[in-house]
């Protein structure tokens, strides 16, 4: 008798597990919980894309492809898939939409030392600006650059030597401080990585230039 | 000669120019980035608990009732009377000239939902 009910529970119990119900609750507990695949183009990708891309991390997440979509007075306008927009100028976040806490605005971008490249980034004054959140306004940063020990970046492939500069970013008004890290080609200059915080205890934004590495490292690519 | 020799410099420089400095493309829009930003900044787990508490929100078959209709008499008010019934009140005016009478007379009624 215990059998033949423990049997019958079984079979109610395999029944109502292939419910529509049942497999719904499955697949959003799945989807929930798993991390979004990686974005991986290859080098004939990069190559053949009509556009660059920009590969981007916030903190341990996926990496994103974001599209480039713009270039308009000097900035660069990186487009992701749900249409949110990371504006670079000389390689730095001067503005973003579509994020949870968006950057509005930054001052005196003109003066931004990335502008000068590698070889006078040491020689740098120490660069102040304000800038505009969505939750907050007029934060005052200010940024020194350092060099520090060269590195290899490592991406499709093929190793890259690098020149490395840390911009070590103070909150005027907190004296909290943060580091940001910036990868120069060695040999030809070209920013090819960074790791931006904007604003004290913010996310930390990884952004590789994949089609630039691309095109230094493929002789057909340089032709983009 | 020179105009020649000026052109077919000028030529070289950008060619060598062109492959040294390549260009950052434009033009892309976002059917060509892959991933979304609003996704990296929700916690995966916090969505698994949201998802949980959906689930067991749905599985207590409870479903969210219209807005209840209360009746209610002809002033706005709900009954107070012990029985539910409304009370009205009259005053009637029997007579005339210096022969006028009044008389308050009252009557219930069942409340209405409006």
């Amino acid at each position: 008798m215990p059998v033949r009910l423990l049997c019958m529970f079984a079979m109610v119990a395999v029944l109502a597990s292939c419910s529509g119900t049942s497999r719904i609750y499955y697949q959003d507990f799945k989807a929930a919980l798993s991390r979004p695949a990686d974005a991986n183009l290859s080098l004939q990708q990069l190559q053949s894309s009509s556009f660059d891309s920009l590969y981007f991390t916030r903190d341990d997440g996926p990496v994103l492809s974001l599209a480039l979509a713009f270039i308009e007075h000097g900035q660069q306008k990186w487009v992701s898939a749900d249409n949110a927009y990371l504006i670079l100028q000389h390689g730095r976040v001067v503005r973003t939409v579509g994020f949870t806490s968006d950057l509005h605005h930054s001052t005196h971008i003109s003066g931004d030392p990335l502008q000068y490249g590698p070889d006078q980034l040491k020689q740098a004054a120490p660069w102040l600006r304000l800038t505009d959140w969505t939750d907050a306004s007029g934060l005052p940063l200010q940024s020194v650059f350092t060099e520090a020990e060269p590195e290899f970046l490592n991406l499709l492939e093929q190793q890259i030597a690098c020149r490395v500069f840390v911009e070590r970013v103070t909150a005027i008004d907190s004296a909290e401080q943060f580091e940001n890290r910036y990868w120069f080609d060695a040999a030809s200059g070209t920013l090819l990585q960074s790791r931006q915080q904007l604003r004290p205890q913010g996310p930390v934004y990884t952004m590789t230039f994949i089609s630039r590495y691309a095109r230094l490292i493929s002789p057909a690519g340089a032709d983009l | 000669m020179k105009k020649v020799f000026v052109s077919t410099a000028a030529a070289v420089l950008a060619l060598t120019m062109g492959t040294a400095v390549a260009q950052d493309q434009a033009g892309g829009s976002s059917s060509g980035a892959f991933g979304e930003i609003s996704a990296t900044t929700i916690a995966a787990g916090a969505v698994g608990v949201a998802v949980a508490a959906a689930v067991i929100s749905n599985s207590r078959g409870t479903t969210v009732n219209p807005e209840e209709q209360v009746a209610t008499c002809d002033d706005g008010n709900v009954p107070t009377r012990p029985d539910g019934f409304c009370l009205k009140e009259e005053v009637i005016v029997t007579g005339t000239g210096t022969n006028t009478f009044t008389q308050l007379v009252t009557s219930t009624y069942a409340p209405t939902v409006k």
